[in-house]
């Protein structure tokens, strides 16, 4: 179990983080929940989005970066797409669960005051081109829109591969320069049937290559980018007027008293799309503290708590996948049996239960497998 | 596109034939299906308890108005402010407002002009408010929105930016603003997210000193509490149900514009 749990020296804090975000993401999903206000989005005007996607740079250059040395970049190019497809199955599979949804309702639901709301099943009348729009990551219906961007960067990682050895600060620069430049240019991808991708590409992919570069710095060449003390105080600093300002904002009451130009300029610079400069910046001063105050040997990283978290991190895919079905159908209950505190914090205790039991029950078969894989190497 | 003005044109047609049968027909119409009574005469049904009204806004501009005996209110909105569904223009929610209106201030000179368009965005009717609202030099504007972004899973923050300019234009004509949210129904709130729009009019409700309708919630209310059935109706009792929520939501708007008159410091 040890050894599953720590391959090669892998830094516990990735997976467990990783596996945090997850549980946010899945409770952030689920509408009319008081226990979201409990999450990041609340308190630093970044939320788990940001934490996957820069974790998720991270741990694909760690796990397939190490390939480029051990078995040549062709070949660790390879798994990289590979790993794409089957996120893009994942996204085809949500696709078809969220079809179903939909014309289930549409089928049965036929009133006319809700005529405009019922657009939203305006897709299945022309199926053609939906279905060849979700085929292209253009229909992002609901919550479908954080895995097209993830296959998107992945797919980036695997042309960059053979760069990333020599060429790994232009690359860096080149994509804080595309960054830099979305506000000005405007640019996103299309979505269907109107409007742009909801995550920016071209603004998202710098957390994503930070994430990576940091991924390369520490995993593969094994020397971590050295933080000095005074950077950490900035960040530190920095959180300390951020977060009780976030708060104020996220408890409405006392919106009142923050100036509007304030407020407006804050909103400005937090755009989630382009991922504005306010949300990088918490991002990043959030990360630089954490890293100082979680060490990678904390002990804590070990208790079952933890664990059960980590293990969330490790299977992040189909963790992530439930955890969109779970909102939803979290939401549908909520619905369907009231909303009071009670049954929200079933809702969401239920909810998280079941991802850990679920990564739980996934990484005992994975280790399973595993010795079963060892096991016959002696027979034979 | 020509598709989905077919499916509105379709179910409208629908709707009028089943309102147009049951008015002609009562006989044919079974007793479950039978047209409602006259807004006047129908059952309360529209129980709202007043802890959900929380926005304690006021309106002293409009309540001065009304002191002299004369306000003019504009409904700007999309489908449901239209009316659709309604056995016919009068039963659309601005027009039962303006009669609810008149109703409990006779003395006054009270017009609601509805100024609804099928499947508008906010920014849309951010375009076509100078002429279609503000025109009117109205001392209130009822603004009904975030039906269209949610449905179609627009950018929150474009709709917060447009609320933003279609607010500042408003107050800046001299106006108050009431803001109404998008409806309520199990079936729609499952499959679509009204969080993010409903959030961005909060925001601005409580910055701009804006009041708030909660219709979003008052439905979810009326439906918990078994006031209002949405699901499972034949084409007649939809547009039965479409009359009477339109009264109850127009109800529900006069009570809350009346108490933030009454609250306002004069």
């Amino acid at each position: 179990m040890e050894a599953a749990l720590r391959p090669a020296g892998r830094d516990l804090r990735l997976d467990f983080f990783r596996g945090l975000g997850l549980l946010f993401i899945f409770i952030d999903h689920v509408p009319d929940n008081a226990f979201s206000y409990l999450t990041l989005a609340n308190f630093v005007f970044c939320d788990a989005a940001e934490i996957f996607v820069f974790l998720s740079g991270y741990a694909a250059v760690l796990v397939f970066g190490r390939q480029i040395g051990a078995e040549g970049t062709f070949y660790a190019s390879v798994q990289v797409l590979k790993r794409c497809w089957t996120l893009y199955v994942a996204h085809i599979f949500l696709f078809v669960v969220y079809t179903a949804q939909v014309s289930w309702t549409a089928q049965r639901f036929e009133n006319p005051l809700f005529v405009e709301e019922m657009q939203v099943a305006a897709f299945l009348q022309e199926p053609h081109v939906a279905i060849l729009q979700a085929m292209l990551l253009a229909h992002q219906p609901l919550f479908m829109n954080i895995l097209p961007l993830y296959i998107v960067l992945l797919a980036g990682l695997a042309f960059a591969m053979p760069f990333l050895a020599r060429f790994g600060t232009a690359l860096l620069a080149v994509s804080a320069a595309a960054y830099l430049a979305v506000p000005f240019v405007d640019f996103n991808l299309p979505s269907y049937p109107e409007g742009t991708w909801f995550f920016n590409p071209f603004a998202w992919q710098f957390l994503f290559v930070l994430g990576a570069a940091c991924g390369w710095r520490a995993g593969v060449q094994g020397k971590p980018i050295a933080i000095p003390g005074f950077a950490v105080w900035i960040a530190a600093a920095f959180l300390c007027v951020v977060v009780p300002v976030r708060a104020w904002i996220s408890v409405g009451y006392f919106f009142d008293g923050v100036p509007p130009a304030f407020a407006e300029l804050t909103y400005l610079f937090a755009n989630k799309t382009e991922l504005g400069p306010l949300r990088l910046l918490r991002f990043l001063a959030l990360a630089l503290v954490v890293v100082r105050i979680v060490p990678r040997e904390a002990g804590w990283l070990n208790s079952a708590a933890a664990r059960a978290i980590t293990l969330c991190g490790q299977n992040s895919l189909p963790i992530f996948c439930i955890g969109i079905f779970l909102s939803v159908a979290g939401h549908s209950l909520l619905v369907e049996f009231g909303r009071d505190l009670a049954t929200q914090a079933a809702v969401t205790g239920g909810g998280c239960l079941l991802l850990l039991g679920m990564a739980r029950v996934l990484s005992w078969s994975k280790t399973r497998k595993r010795a079963g894989a060892a096991r016959s190497g002696q027979d034979a | 596109m020509r598709g989905r003005v077919e499916t509105v044109r379709r179910s409208f047609a629908a709707a009028a034939v089943a309102a147009t049968l049951a008015l002609a027909v009562p006989s044919v119409a079974s007793a479950q299906a039978q047209i409602a009574p006259l807004p006047s005469e129908m059952p309360a049904q529209c129980a709202v308890p007043r802890a959900l009204y929380v926005d304690d806004t006021t309106l002293p501009k409009a309540a001065k108005k009304l002191a002299h005996g004369k306000l003019t209110v504009v409904a700007l909105g999309s489908s449901t402010t239209l009316g659709v569904g309604a056995s016919s223009s009068d039963a659309a929610w601005p027009a039962r407002l303006e009669a609810e209106l008149r109703r409990r201030l006779p003395q006054a000179d009270i017009a609601v002009s509805n100024r609804g368009k099928l499947r508008d965005p906010a920014a849309a009717m951010v375009k076509r408010m100078a002429a279609d609202a503000l025109a009117a030099k109205p001392d209130l504007v009822i603004w009904e929105t975030g039906t269209a972004e949610a449905v179609r899973n627009m950018s929150a923050e474009s709709f917060a930016a447009a609320l933003e300019e279609g607010a500042e234009r408003i107050l800046g004509a001299g106006a108050e603003l009431v803001l109404m949210t998008p409806q309520f129904s199990r079936e729609t709130a499952r499959l679509i997210a009204y969080q993010p729009y409903i959030e961005a009019m909060g925001n601005l409700s409580v910055r701009a000193d804006v009041l708030i309708f909660p219709r979003y919630d008052v439905m979810r209310h009326l439906v918990e509490t078994n006031q209002l059935h949405l699901e499972g109706l034949s084409p007649a009792q939809a547009a039965a149900t479409a009359d009477r929520l339109y009264d109850c939501i127009a109800r529900q708007v006069a009570r809350v514009l009346l108490r933030a008159m009454a609250a306002a410091p004069r």
